[in-house]
């Protein structure tokens, strides 16, 4: 439990430290190799990274929609054949969650054949 | 197992990685695009959340103060030239750097780079017609003979790479990151690319669908139905003028066979007519203030990012500002401390046809005054997304670009038509504007005109000094009477221009008597003007509403322009209406049904203004399109264009030759006439309107004309406004119609407490997530206006945001 709340912090503080600076596919392996240092469990790994990645881009997202008041989201929605912006801005959540997840999901697998050898 | 599992995630996710920063087919990289820290999202912050107090911008040799007035309009203050165009082209690219470099793609033939297959066609037109060949030569022109503005372009395509460079993912503007492409280096070759776009949107020709028609009609007909002048000429240039000089001599040669053959080529799309822009100046007799008021409203294709972006560019020696074009350099119209000025497109056929022979298949030399001369080959590369290069070969002769041939456009291999047009010369149209930016009088404003090519337009002028002034400038061929209507013999050095009509001989006008100058795209002189002069476009109403309006006036504000440049008045619909309805048959009529009744009361009634809220202008307009073509269409054979009259001369034909043989379709057994004509086409119209009334309920002007502002991909229909609610169109002052209208509407007046006023159809930033994106576009349609006046660095009182530019 541990583990994955640490694991679930670091997440959050990367995505939010590192991502204006990185694309999202360095910030993949850097939610992987860290996964791979915390060695939480398999599920716990999976979710907490994957909600700590999601949860990070969604309140990203909704602060710039908020502090913007933007037409953006909506005419980005439109573009994109959703009915509504609150999609979009649920859509990049669970984009988040889903590369979060699978990245963290690698890490701590990948730990997991180290740790048989040992 | 475990490797087996390991493996299995892994490569999910790989997979997602991957997959996410791809476009497939029209879908764009999701991952990039969702990423809240670079994708979209970042998009949404407008402008005065999120600015620079300080930047450093190299090679600038003093610091440049650049402060926001609360529409996002830039006011520049720098030292000297050099500062101030490098700063124009940094900030016009922080504004509108997508819009730009796409315009100028679509100059150079290279939107397949962008949006793939789709565009190959329209593309091999662009290079066709030579766009890009066009801009070469005029950039190796102003290398050589102008190297002071080829300077200045310089350090506006430095301005512009400083900024491209500084760009980091997040701020790229979000059309790259949805088609995802990357801006590429600015040079000084594109913005000249970018005039020559002007050129291509304003400039039309229907020599081709002109010799069909005479093969069809005859030459008496097309002299009839299509003349040169039309009977209430009401030209740029007032009819009294009288010419003062001698003109060049240019005599039609003996025998002109025309080639006479039927053309069946799928022409190229035409500049929309009906595009009115309108620009005036009247002089201090007439106004209240005793200055002079000048007003300018280019009409073009309505669209976003709006085609123009406001600014003041001030330097220790003179302070201008108006509406500039990204890409360009200084003001294109607007005014500063001594004079205005302001363009409407002067049109004038300055595109000819030859049609060429060749010695055979392999297009090598061709045949000119009894001699085989040797062709050029420009071998073009377009590139096209997601593909392999397109190649095009393009043969070149002196005349100009073969356009139509065996590859493009037509079936038989006979067909090679070589295109000559002005905006294919030397030229250094960006001088123009240049000089005019700190022009102090009409001296500076003639010289500044004299360096003017294509695309031809009407400059009106007004000057501090009290003086007023119109001049139809362009570069135009010497032609002999009847020149170029048609498709010309390549091989007959007699069809060759004779030349060009000097500056000093093109139209114009310095303090009429009648005390204003005005131009709205009509004929540019009165018929004693001592050389030929044809184009087919030429406006018959707005000339005429805005003549009597400025005659009639006296006492003008600026106010009362404003006004008129958002006139309703239909004056088209006031003179044919009341003949439409006096050739309406009364037992027609007595038949009617109820809704034919009350359509044929709300015509009776109306008093011929095209208020959005008004429901009269859908009826005419129906009605009309239906009789025009019921009078037409008789014509129109598949795949070989025409042509057909305009609604002037069919008014005039319905007015005064209602019994006419020509109103009859020899393909029917009944006989037509001009009254049998209007009574079907009225039924049409009222079974439309039926239908109309049950689908839309809504049948009032502004619901059918549907003004829609257009973002410049297409497809991108959420970043556009569809149906905005206002008046005008075609014909009228306020030519807002379907596509196009007022892009920009400027009012000046000149002299101690002067004002200015201006309102374009969007907003200052080109990015669709800024406030600043489309905020003027409800005042536009409205009618309002906001302050432009020419400001000092310390008469801000209420800014937005001010940046500093240090080296």
């Amino acid at each position: 439990m541990k583990k994955s709340l640490l694991l679930f912090v670091i997440v959050v503080l990367m995505v939010l430290l590192v991502g204006p600076y990185a694309p999202y596919w360095i910030l993949m392996i850097g939610v992987a190799i860290i996964s791979f240092l915390v060695g939480a469990g398999k599920v716990s790994s999976f979710v907490s990274s994957g909600l700590g990645f999601g949860l990070t881009w969604m309140a990203l997202s909704l602060f710039i929609s908020i502090k913007t008041d933007s037409e953006l989201p909506k005419r980005m929605a439109e573009l994109m054949g959703l009915e509504n912006d609150n999609l979009l801005l649920f859509g990049t959540a669970l984009l988040g969650f889903l590369i979060g997840g699978f990245s963290g999901l690698t890490g701590s697998m990948l730990r997991k054949l180290f740790e048989r050898k040992n | 197992m475990k490797y087996i599992g390991f493996l299995f995630v892994f490569l999910i996710t790989l997979g997602l990685a991957i997959s996410l920063s791809l476009q497939f087919g029209s879908v764009p990289p999701i991952g990039k695009l969702l990423d809240p820290n670079h994708g979209f999202w970042q998009n949404s912050y407008s402008e005065d959340m999120d600015f620079e107090e300080e930047l450093d911008l190299k090679n600038l040799s003093n610091k440049v103060k650049v402060i926001y007035d609360e529409n996002l309009i830039p006011h520049i203050f720098a030292d000297n030239e050099k500062d101030l165009y490098r700063v124009q082209g940094y900030i016009t690219a922080k504004h509108r750097l997508w819009q730009m470099e796409f315009q100028t793609m679509a100059a150079a033939g290279r939107i397949s780079e962008i949006v793939g297959p789709m565009a190959i066609e329209l593309d091999r037109m662009t290079r066709r017609k030579g766009l890009a060949f066009a801009a070469e030569t005029s950039l190796q022109y102003i290398q050589k003979e102008h190297p002071d503005t080829y300077e200045l372009v310089e350090a506006y395509a430095d301005g512009v790479n400083q900024y491209i460079e500084s760009l980091n993912a997040a701020e790229l503007p979000i059309e790259y990151k949805i088609l995802d492409y990357k801006p590429e280096t600015w040079s000084a070759y594109k913005s000249l690319l970018l005039l020559k776009y002007m050129a291509d949107m304003l400039v039309g020709d229907r020599d081709l669908e002109y010799t069909n028609l005479r093969n069809q009609i005859g030459q008496e007909m097309l002299d009839k139905l299509y003349p040169d002048f039309p009977e209430e000429n009401d030209p740029v240039i007032e009819a009294e003028r009288i010419w003062d000089f001698v003109p060049l001599e240019v005599s039609k040669p003996d025998s002109t066979g025309y080639p006479d053959a039927d053309i069946f080529v799928n022409t190229m799309p035409q500049p929309v007519e009906g595009i009115g822009s309108n620009n005036w100046a009247v002089s201090g007799a007439k106004t209240k203030s005793g200055n002079p008021i000048l007003a300018n409203d280019p009409h073009l294709s309505l669209n976003l990012p709006s085609l123009w972006y406001v600014m003041q560019l001030s330097t220790s020696s003179h302070s201008v500002k108006g509406a500039t074009l990204p890409g360009a350099l200084g003001i294109i119209s607007g005014f500063n401390q001594d004079i205005a000025w302001g363009v409407t497109n002067a049109t004038r056929d300055t595109r000819d046809w030859y049609a060429i022979q060749f010695r055979d298949e392999s297009r090598t030399e061709y045949l000119y005054d009894e001699v085989w001369v040797k062709s050029t080959f420009r071998i073009e590369e377009i590139k096209v997304k997601g593909q392999g290069s397109f190649m095009d070969t393009v043969v070149y002769t002196h005349h100009g670009p073969v356009v139509y041939d065996k590859n493009f456009r037509s079936d038989r291999k006979d067909v090679n038509f070589s295109l000559k047009w002005t905006a294919h010369l030397e030229s250094n149209e960006q001088k123009t504007f240049l000089l005019l930016n700190k022009g102090k009088n009409h001296v500076d404003y003639i010289n500044a005109l004299n360096h003017y090519t294509s695309p031809a337009q009407n400059f009106v002028f007004a000057s501090k000094d009290g003086d007023i002034a119109m001049k139809v400038q362009g570069r135009f061929p010497l032609k002999w009477e009847g020149q170029g209507k048609f498709l010309m013999d390549g091989k007959n050095p007699d069809f060759e221009w004779k030349g060009f009509i000097p500056n000093e001989h093109n139209p114009s006008t310095l303090n009429p008597v009648r005390g204003f100058v005005s131009s709205a795209n009509q004929h540019s002189v009165d018929p004693s003007y001592p050389y030929y002069m044809f184009d087919h476009s030429f406006e018959h109403y707005r000339n005429r509403r805005l003549n009597n309006r400025l005659e009639e006036m006296s006492q003008i504000t600026s106010k009362d322009m404003m006004a008129l440049q958002f006139d309703n008045f239909h004056l088209h619909a006031s003179e044919a209406l009341p003949v439409m309805l006096d050739l309406l048959d009364s037992t027609e009529v007595s038949r009617l049904d109820d809704f034919g009744n009350k359509y044929l009361n709300q015509l009776k009634k109306w008093n011929f203004n095209a208020f959005p809220n008004q429901e009269e202008p859908t009826l005419f307009h129906v009605w009309w399109e239906k009789l025009h073509q019921g009078i037409w269409s008789k014509w129109k054979i598949e795949g070989r264009p025409i042509v057909l009259p305009n609604k002037y001369q069919t008014t005039k034909l319905l007015l005064n030759e209602p019994e006419n043989e020509i109103f009859d379709n020899p393909e029917t057994t009944e006989k037509e006439t001009a009254r049998s004509l209007a009574s079907s086409s009225f039924s049409e119209m009222v079974e439309t309107m039926k239908e109309i009334e049950k689908t839309e309920k809504d049948y009032s002007w502004a619901n059918y004309k549907k003004t829609s502002v257009l973002h410049l991909v297409p497809n991108f229909k959420s970043f556009s406004h569809i149906n905005v609610y206002t008046g005008g169109g075609a014909g009228i002052l306020n030519a807002t119609s379907e596509r196009n209208g007022a892009s920009w509407r400027m009012v000046v007046e000149m002299g101690e407490g002067g004002e200015a006023f201006g309102i374009y159809p969007g907003g200052q930033s080109g990015n669709p997530g800024s406030k600043y994106y489309d905020n003027l576009l409800k005042k536009w349609a409205n009618g309002e206006y906001v302050d432009v006046s020419l400001k000092s660095e310390e008469s801000f009182s209420n800014s937005l945001f001010t940046t500093l530019f240090k080296n």
